[in-house]
C-alpha cells in the first residue's frame, strides 16, 4: 500500500509524528478522496491533523471555520512554531493593513482560519471566490446545530459560503455531537456527507463528583485536594470574580506553588502570558472561566476541578477534555453544592433577550434605527431571527414569532441544564451516564472509572509531578539567563 | 490609596480652573483639542495619555475617596483642594522620582515595549538554537518589526552580545528595585514573563503602581535611547520612522484642506461636518504644530488683546477671558491664541532643559 506509507511519511515530515492515531487516517483518506465528511473523535485525539495534513498536501487553500478567535490565534501560532508558515487567521482582531495584505496574497497560503462572521464580509468572500479552495473545514461543528450548546447564528449561513466557494470537499469535526446534532449539521450544510463516527469517551479520565455543604466546605475541599495533589491543575468557574478570589486564597494557602487566574475580562497580553506560563509548567494551578478551554492543548494536565457546574454536558465534556492529552491517567471532579444550579439558570436567561428588549429591538429596527446597548449574544440572536423571518409583514406577528423562537431556545437550554443535573444526581456509573446520549456504551477505564464504581477522591494522591518554583529575582542574573551566559 | 495620591497631585494643577474629569481625560490621552490644550496650559503634558485604559469608574472612585477623606471639596463644577491636600502634595511620594513624558511618548511607549519584549524572547530562544517558539505578542506590527530587526542587525552573532550590552545599560538607568521589577515582565527561554498583577503580588504593591513604574521606565528608556542613538543601534530601530504626525485622522484631513486654501466654512461644507468640529481640528493643529500660522483666524491685534486678558486674569477659564474682551472676539479665537501661547511657554521650557 504505497499510498498509505506515503501518508505516514508526510505525517512525519510536517508534524514529526511517527504514526497516526486511531481514526485519523480514515478521516484523512475520506477527505483526500473528495468525500464530504462528518467526523467525531474524542477531545485531544488529534482532530486538527485530519484537516491540516490534507491542506498541506493539496494544491489550493484550505478554509477553516473556527468559533473562537483565541482558538484560531493559538492554532496559527502552534503551526508556525512547527515551521508551517503558510497559515493565517482572519478575524476582527487583525488590523486593516494586515488584512488587506493577507487578502491580496491569499493564494500563497495553505490554511486560512476564519471566523464565520468574517465570511459574511463581501470583501473577504470576493477574494476567496477568486482563489482555488481545496477544502472547507468546519471545526467544532456542533456550533451549526441549534441543538448544539454553542449555537452560533453565522454558522447557520455556512451552506451559502460553501456554494460560493464552488463546493469544495467539506470536513465537519466535533467531539461533542449527539446523533441528533450530527443530523442537524448535515441538514444545515445541505449536502450528502459520509459519517465517520468514533466514540468520544476518554478512558484515561476518572470522573468524580464531590458533594459539599456550603461555600466554606467547597473551598476547604479544594484546598485538601490540592494539598494531596501537586500536579498541573485547572479549576473552572462560571464567575470571573470568584475565579480571582479563589486564586488569591489558593496562592496564600500554597505559597510555594504558583496559582493564577484567567478569564475573558483580562488584557489580551496578560492572557497570553498566563497561558504560556501554564504551558511551560511555570504555573501549578490555573483558575479560569470557559474562556480558557476550547482547543487548549497542554499534554500533562492531571486534574480538572469544576468549582461551579457547567450548563450542559457538552461543555463539561469539552472542559474535562483538556485533561490527560498525553494519554496518562487524569482525574476530573465536579464540586456540587445544592443550589449551584441557580447560576446556569440565571446565565441562560441573560443570554437571550427578555420581552421588553425583544419588542424594543424589533420596533427600532423596523423603523430603520441602529440599536445599541444589548449584549453581543442577544443582538446576534435578534438580528439573525429578524433576517430569517423577514417575510413576516405584521409587526405584531414578528414579535410573537421571535418570542416563540426565544422560548424554544430557552426551553432547550433549560433541558440541557436539567440533563446536567440528572447526571450529577445519578447513582450509577458516571462514565456511562456522561456519554450515554452520544454513543452506545463506553470503553473500560484504563485505571479508575468513577466515584460510583471504584474511585474515592478523598483518598486520591497523585505522585508529585511539579517542582517548586523559584523565579529569578535579581535583574542581572535574569539578563544573563536570557542570554544564556554564566 | 497610592494611586489616589497621584490624582490628588495632578488635580492641584487645575485647581479653580477645570473640573476633575479634565485630569481623567489627560491621563487617558483623549484625542480632543480641549484635552491637548489643557495639558499644555497646565503643564500636564508629561501625564498625557499615560493610562489609556483607565476606566471612568476607577477614576471616579478615586475622586470619591479623596472627597470622603476631606482632601477634595465636592463643589460641583470646579476642583478645589483642601489645606491638608496641599500639604500632602508637598511631601515626597512614590511618584516623585518617576519620569513621564506622555506628550512625546505615550503613543509609542507600548509598541516599543512590546517589540523589545518580543526581541528579547526571540533572541533568547534563537541563541539557544530553538527555532520554533510561541511568541509573547500576537500583534502583527510588533512581530513584523521584530522580524525585520532580527534580519537586519546580525544580532545573533556572538550570542546577542550587542543587544545584551544595550539592555544592560538600560537597566542600569533605574534603581535596583525597579530594574528587578521591570525584568520580571520579560520572557526568555528560561522563564515566561509575569503579568502586571503577578508582579504586583510579588512586590506587594497595587497593580496601578507597578504599571506606572513600568510606563515611567519605558519613557525614560525611550528618552535615553533617542538622546544616545549611536549607543543603541538595535533599540533605536524601534523608534525610527516616528514622523507620522500625531494628529487625529480627521484633523489630518482638515489640515490638508486648510493647506489647499479652504476656509473653515468651506471645509465644514465639503466634509459635511459641523463648523465647531472643524474649529476643534484647527485648534488641535495649532496646538501640535508650532509652524502652523493662525494669522488668518486671529489678527495680530486680537491676539494681543487676548494675551493681555489672560495675563491680567491669571486664569485659563475661557468664559472669564471672554467677558474681558470685545463682543466680537470668538471662543475659537481665544482657544487658538491660548494654544499658541501654551505652545510658546512649552517650547521655552523644553529649551531650558527642565521639561519635567
Ligand atoms: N498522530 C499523532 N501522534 C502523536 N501526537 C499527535 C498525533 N496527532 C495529534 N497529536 C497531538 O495530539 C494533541 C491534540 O491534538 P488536537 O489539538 O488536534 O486535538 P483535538 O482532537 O482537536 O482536541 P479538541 O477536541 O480538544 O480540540 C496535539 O498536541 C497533537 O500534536
Ligand atoms: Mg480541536
Ligand atoms: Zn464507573
Amino acid at each position: 500500500m504505497a499510498n498509505h506509507s506515503k501518508l505516514e511519511e508526510q505525517l512525519r515530515t510536517y508534524f514529526n509524528h511517527s504514526q497516526f492515531r486511531e481514526g485519523q487516517k480514515e478521516i484523512i483518506q475520506s477527505v483526500l478522496d473528495g468525500r464530504h465528511t462528518l467526523a467525531t473523535l474524542p477531545t485531544g485525539s488529534g482532530k486538527s491533523i485530519t484537516y491540516q495534513l490534507p491542506a498541506l498536501i493539496a494544491e489550493g487553500v484550505t478554509v477553516v471555520v473556527s468559533p473562537l478567535i483565541s482558538l484560531m490565534v493559538d492554532q496559527v501560532k502552534i503551526l508556525k512554531s512547527k515551521g508551517i508558515k503558510k497559515v493565517a487567521a482572519i478575524n476582527s482582531l487583525v488590523d486593516e493593513k494586515a488584512k488587506q495584505k493577507l487578502l491580496n496574497n491569499l493564494n500563497k497560503y495553505k490554511l486560512i482560519y476564519c471566523s464565520p462572521e468574517m465570511l459574511q464580509q463581501e470583501r473577504v468572500m470576493k477574494r476567496l471566490r477568486q482563489v482555488n479552495v481545496s477544502y472547507f473545514v468546519v471545526d467544532e461543528a456542533h456550533c451549526i446545530s441549534q441543538w448544539g450548546h454553542e449555537f452560533r447564528t453565522d454558522y447557520m449561513k455556512l451552506h451559502t459560503i460553501f456554494k460560493q466557494l464552488k463546493e469544495p470537499t467539506v470536513l465537519a469535526l466535533s467531539a461533542t455531537a449527539t446523533p441528533q446534532v450530527q443530523d442537524d449539521i448535515i441538514k444545515h450544510l445541505q449536502i450528502k456527507m459520509d459519517k465517520i463516527i468514533h466514540p468520544v469517551d476518554r478512558p484515561n479520565i476518572t470522573f468524580s463528583l464531590k458533594k459539599v455543604e456550603g461555600q466554606q466546605h467547597k473551598e476547604d475541599s479544594l484546598k485538601d485536594l490540592l494539598h494531596n495533589n501537586h500536579v498541573p491543575t485547572m479549576v473552572y468557574f462560571s464567575s470571573r470574580q470568584v475565579s480571582e478570589e479563589v486564586a488569591r486564597k489558593l496562592q496564600k494557602q500554597f505559597p510555594k506553588r504558583k496559582v493564577a487566574y484567567y478569564h475573558g475580562g483580562m488584557d489580551q497580553d496578560d492572557r497570553l502570558l498566563i497561558q504560556q506560563q501554564f504551558m511551560y509548567d511555570q504555573l501549578d494551578v490555573i483558575c479560569c472561566t470557559s474562556a480558557f478551554g476550547m482547543g487548549v492543548d497542554k499534554a500533562n494536565i492531571r486534574l480538572i476541578v469544576h468549582y461551579h457546574m457547567p450548563s450542559n454536558l457538552e461543555s463539561y465534556i469539552q472542559e474535562v477534555g483538556r485533561a490527560g492529552r498525553d494519554g496518562e491517567h487524569s482525574v476530573a471532579t465536579l464540586f456540587y453544592q445544592p443550589g449551584d444550579e441557580t447560576i446556569p439558570f440565571q446565565l441562560i436567561s441573560q443570554e437571550l433577550p427578555d420581552d421588553d428588549e425583544l419588542e424594543w429591538f424589533i420596533s427600532e429596527r423596523l423603523n430603520g434605527n441602529e440599536v445599541e446597548g444589548l449584549s453581543e449574544t442577544k443582538e446576534r440572536f435578534l438580528k439573525y431571527q429578524l433576517e430569517l423571518n423577514s417575510s413576516i409583514q405584521n409587526h405584531h406577528d414578528m414579535i410573537n414569532a421571535l418570542k416563540r423562537v426565544r422560548d424554544d431556545r430557552l426551553q432547550a437550554k433549560r433541558e440541557s441544564i436539567l440533563k446536567m443535573l440528572n447526571w450529577l444526581h445519578y447513582s450509577g456509573c458516571r462514565r456511562e451516564a456522561l456519554y450515554h446520549s452520544f454513543q452506545d456504551g463506553v470503553k473500560n477505564a484504563t485505571t479508575y472509572c468513577c466515584d460510583h464504581c471504584d474511585f474515592n477522591l478523598d483518598n486520591w494522591v497523585f505522585q508529585n509531578q511539579m517542582s517548586d518554583h523559584k523565579i529569578t529575582f535579581y535583574w542581572e542574573n535574569r539578563l544573563n539567563a536570557i542570554f544564556n551566559r554564566r | 490609596m497610592l494611586f489616589e495620591r497621584l490624582i490628588l497631585y495632578l488635580l492641584s494643577y487645575i485647581e479653580n480652573q477645570r473640573t476633575t474629569s479634565s485630569i481623567y481625560h489627560i491621563l487617558k490621552g483623549k484625542k480632543s483639542a480641549q484635552t491637548i490644550q489643557d495639558s499644555l496650559l497646565f503643564k500636564l503634558g508629561p501625564y498625557l495619555g499615560i493610562l489609556p485604559k483607565l476606566s471612568k469608574e476607577e477614576f471616579d472612585y478615586c475622586i470619591d475617596r479623596l472627597i470622603s477623606k476631606g482632601l477634595l471639596l465636592n463643589s460641583g463644577e470646579l476642583t478645589y483642594l483642601t489645606e491638608e491636600a496641599h500639604k500632602l502634595n508637598k511631601e515626597e511620594q512614590w511618584f516623585t522620582n518617576l519620569y513621564f513624558n506622555g506628550e512625546e511618548y505615550s503613543q509609542i511607549a507600548l509598541p516599543f515595549y512590546r517589540k523589545l519584549q518580543l526581541l528579547l524572547q526571540s533572541t533568547s530562544h534563537l541563541i539557544k538554537g530553538h527555532h520554533h517558539f510561541l511568541p509573547v505578542s500576537d500583534n502583527d506590527e510588533v512581530q513584523r518589526d521584530v522580524k525585520n530587526v532580527l534580519k537586519e542587525s546580525g544580532l545573533l552573532s556572538n550570542n546577542g552580545e550587542a543587544l545584551y550590552q544595550e539592555l544592560h545599560q538600560l537597566f542600569q538607568l533605574v534603581d535596583e528595585k525597579r530594574a528587578n521589577l521591570m525584568m520580571m515582565s520579560f520572557t526568555g527561554a528560561d522563564q515566561v514573563g509575569l503579568s502586571i498583577s503577578q508582579i504586583a503580588s510579588e512586590f506587594n504593591q497595587p497593580d496601578r503602581i507597578v504599571q506606572l513604574h513600568i510606563i515611567s521606565t519605558v519613557h525614560l528608556w525611550i528618552e535615553f535611547i533617542l538622546n544616545n542613538d549611536q549607543n543603541f543601534p538595535i533599540c533605536y530601530k524601534f523608534l525610527m520612522n516616528r514622523n507620522e504626525t500625531s494628529l487625529t485622522h480627521s484633523a489630518q484631513v482638515t489640515f490638508e484642506k486648510v493647506n489647499q486654501g479652504y476656509t473653515v466654512e468651506q471645509i465644514a461644507y465639503i466634509r459635511n461636518l459641523k463648523r465647531s468640529t472643524i474649529e476643534d481640528h484647527i485648534v488641535e493643529i495649532a496646538t501640535k504644530d508650532q509652524a502652523f500660522k493662525i494669522d488668518e483666524y486671529v489678527s495680530g491685534h486680537v491676539f494681543s488683546l487676548i494675551e493681555k486678558a489672560t495675563n491680567h486674569l491669571t486664569t485659563k477659564r475661557l468664559k472669564l477671558i471672554k467677558e474681558q474682551l470685545p463682543e466680537d472676539v470668538t471662543y475659537f479665537q481665544i482657544r487658538l491664541t491660548l494654544a499658541r501661547l501654551g505652545a510658546e511657554h512649552h517650547k521655552q521650557e523644553v529649551q531650558d532643559g527642565q521639561s519635567f
